[in-house]
């Protein structure tokens, strides 16, 4: 087109020095007129034959095929080096040789290259709402809070960097369900109201750099590092229901408190690149009302202290096993002179598919020991473990079976047991889907129950175990 | 006895002397890179092993420990690796926190195609707020981001940064020289037309002349219902679609079914280095999925031009 525009502009200054020819006197005028023809006779000619080229280059354009069918590459801000990113020049392959000089040129500065182009999300929290609706048909038909939908939580999860050595989490859900007692008594009227509440699960800050190497702490209110489970929410546990053993020891969904946490990583290179974690962690020592050991509500004048000791270890490229023990101590009820001592110890095994394609494995099983006084001076030593083994069947379903037995924490003379197998399957990491059946037995009502689940997430991608693919 | 402790402190001093600038990386590909500028001089350790889906990758505690020695941490820079900031907050280790030196995003400098301009949700599916991140899979940026590498490397262990800038032009070149062998040895198939699992091969499509008309997920990493899974049939068919790309690690049976129901032909492809046994660099990741997507073609009935 331009050279279009630059013939015209030359016929232009033709007609022009014609004009101008036209003042001079007639034996000149003639050569000059004649030359003047023969050269408006050969622009004429180069104008036609670049008419001709441009329009078979343009017939050849239009035979290629696109480019891609993805939507064009955006474009980002030139940069030195930049590699082109448009489809290959197949007759001349300069780009590449563009693109090779390019780089070895960049080579020699010391210049970052321009960044990637990020949307503007300045000082947004990563932001994500976590949905938890779940329902049950059971054989228990006196316990209300079974045969019975509920959506039993919606979770805010925003996470965030306050400071450059500080990163700050807070979790707020918003619970609707009706109290599920582990030892559930049918002779005994429960509780039928059906429980809203908002609550601050999770709330602290992770200093994860303040001089100490390998040391991070924890401030704020969060869920105690007592085995692997009681740190899961509940939309992160493979089944639908909470393992017995927590529940019975720990609280309904988990323990959580307010304090400090501070967790130490053994330098590996002093203990031949092993990984070995050590956390304290302090607390105020309450619990919750609904929680079985720590449930002191408001009594803060006796601190409650928590210890847990892991090891995690490669048994080859594809197995890793971990082991760990905890200790808890603290009071129960809204007394000094009751005591309460849980130990823990947990084991995790997984194996990853080498092939990617998603056959992979997890077993993990908890064993927890408790010395409770129920009153003062009279301890109640209970115990109880689960065990939960996961077989991915492919990149959405996974089966698995969840065995439980324990005791229950505030009287050894009760004891449940249950056989939990689940199938879920996941639309995609942010829709999921479980059934579960249950076989409950032991100092309860034998019961027969299958649970339904339907968790849903919007926002950033909520984190996860490091077991656990998706959820 | 004190003899013997200056000649064992004498025979640990060359150790420490020499030690290796440690790197860890998210994916094979960037790993492939670093090993390729350091050489000996370096240790690398990618927390992918190859055939998995970067995205679904599982990181182990153990990971953590290789994090926790690291001195420069490279990464997509992109939403590619949601397990990161776990592995980062459990390493421990200050100098490869993001905006840290030693946080290397390998994303800088490259076009990140397909980055979503208005409003998105999950309704468009597992999609990536900052676009496309399978950039890895063109030579032309694998030679970008080892320029991006070397000046990180450089500036970590400025011992050896002339080693580690005469590896990179040395690794440039050979990248260039591979970019123009696959655009040669595919240039008879110039425009094929393929159909991919995932939407992981868009830059695969500017290294060699490929045109991809579809994916079988409908939106990414989410499976097809059985109608849509017609659907991507019926266009294969429409559009005389030879080839099926599925990634190492996607559903194999499905690509396969839909291969065929199209009649078309099914090539699994690694799309990062180690993806199969043998294909252990990234010039050896070009050249087997050039070559065989080369065979595919030509069991499908695909005439060279």
């Amino acid at each position: 087109m331009l050279k279009r525009i630059f013939a015209i502009g030359a016929l232009g200054c033709a007609s022009t020095a014609i004009a101008a020819a036209q003042a001079v006197p007639p034996t000149t005028q003639d050569s000059r007129l004649d030359r003047l023809e023969q050269k408006l006779d050969q622009l004429q000619s180069d104008v036609k034959a670049r008419d001709q080229r441009i329009e078979q280059l343009e017939a050849e354009l239009a035979k290629r095929p696109p480019a891609t069918s993805q939507p064009a590459a955006m474009a980002a801000p030139p940069s030195p080096g930049t590699p082109a990113s448009s489809q290959p020049d197949t007759s001349g392959l300069s780009d590449i040789d563009k693109t090779t000089q390019d780089m070895l040129k960049d080579i020699q500065t010391k210049e970052a290259a321009t960044p990637t182009l990020r949307f503007p999300a300045n000082f947004n929290p990563n932001f994500a709402v976590i949905g938890d609706f779940a329902g049950n048909v059971s054989s228990e038909h006196r316990n209300p809070a079974m045969n019975r939908f509920d959506l039993r939580e919606i979770e805010l999860d925003l996470r965030a960097a306050v400071d450059p050595r500080a990163d700050a989490v807070v979790i707020l859900p918003v619970d609707r369900s009706i109290a599920n007692p582990l030892f559930f008594d049918q002779n005994t009227r429960q509780n039928d109201n059906v429980d809203t509440s908002i609550s601050i699960e999770e709330a602290y800050i992770t200093l994860h750099d303040f001089g100490v190497p390998n040391l991070v702490a924890k401030l704020g209110r969060f869920h105690l590092h007592f085995g692997r489970w009681n740190l899961l929410h509940l939309h992160a546990w493979p089944t639908v229901d909470n393992a017995f053993v927590v529940q019975s020891f720990l609280g309904p969904e988990s323990l959580a408190d307010s304090g400090a946490s501070f967790s130490y990583i053994v330098p590996p290179g002093l203990i031949g690149g092993q990984y070995v974690e050590a956390d304290a962690e302090i607390i105020t020592g309450e619990g919750e009302r609904d929680d079985p050991v720590l449930n002191n509500g408001a009594y803060v004048t006796t601190p409650g202290v928590n210890f847990h000791l892991l090891w995690n270890h490669d048994l080859g490229p594809d197995w890793n096993f971990e082991v760990g023990g905890s200790f808890l101590h603290g009071h129960h009820n809204d007394s000094a002179r009751q005591y309460a001592n849980v130990f823990g110890t947990d084991l995790t095994l997984m194996r990853r598919d080498p092939t990617g394609r998603f056959n992979n494995q997890f077993f993990q099983a908890e064993v927890m020991y408790g010395n409770v006084d129920n009153r003062a001076g009279n301890p109640q030593h209970s115990a109880g473990a689960f065990l939960v083994a996961q077989q991915q069947l492919n990149r959405d379903w996974y089966g698995g079976v969840r065995l439980d037995w324990t005791q229950n924490a505030v009287n050894e003379h009760q004891e449940v047991w249950g056989v939990s197998p689940f199938v879920t399957w996941y639309w995609s990491e942010f829709l999921m889907f479980r059934l579960e059946y249950q076989h409950k037995g032991g100092d309860v009502l034998n019961a027969d129950s299958l649970f339904f689940q339907c968790d849903f997430v919007f926002g950033a991608h909520p984190p996860h175990p490091y077991w656990s693919v998706k959820g | 006895m004190q003899k013997l402790l200056i000649v064992l402190a004498i025979m640990a001093m060359p150790s420490l002397a020499h030690a290796n600038l440690k790197i860890v990386t998210t994916a094979t590909d960037f790993a492939d890179i670093a090993r390729q500028i350091g050489g000996d001089k370096v240790e690398v350790h990618s927390v992918m092993k190859g055939p998995e889906n970067i995205h679904n990758v599982i990181p182990k505690p153990t990971e953590m420990v290789y994090l926790n020695q690291a001195d420069l941490f490279a990464n997509s820079g992109l939403d590619a690796e949601p397990w990161l900031d776990n592995l980062l907050s459990g390493g421990r280790n200050s100098k490869v926190e993001r905006n840290h030196p030693g946080f290397v995003d390998m994303s800088q400098g490259i076009t990140i195609k397909d980055a979503p301009t208005g409003h998105i949700d999950r309704s468009m599916g597992d999609v990536h707020a900052y676009g496309n991140p399978h950039y890895t899979l063109n030579p032309q940026t694998a030679q970008r981001m080892a320029v991006t590498l070397v000046k990180a490397m450089a500036a970590a262990d400025p011992a050896n940064a002339k080693t580690y800038v005469a590896n990179a032009q040395r690794y440039v070149k050979e990248i260039g020289d591979v970019a123009k062998k696959i655009r040669d040895d595919f240039k008879p198939y110039e425009g094929l037309k393929v159909v991919t699992f995932h939407a992981a091969w868009d830059y695969f499509a500017d290294a060699i002349p490929i045109q991809i008309v579809g994916t079988i997920e409908p939106k990414p990493g989410i499976t097809p219902s059985p109608a849509q899974v017609q659907q991507v049939v019926d266009s294969m068919k429409r559009q005389g679609v030879k080839v099926v790309i599925c990634e190492t690690w996607d559903d194999v049976r499905l690509s396969e079914y839909v291969a065929n129901q199209a009649g078309a032909k099914m090539v699994i492809l690694p799309d990062h280095v180690s993806g199969i046994p043998g294909v252990d660099t990234y010039a050896k990741l070009f050249q087997y999925d050039t070559q065989k997507l080369i065979e595919t073609a030509r069991a499908a009935g695909v005439q060279p031009k």
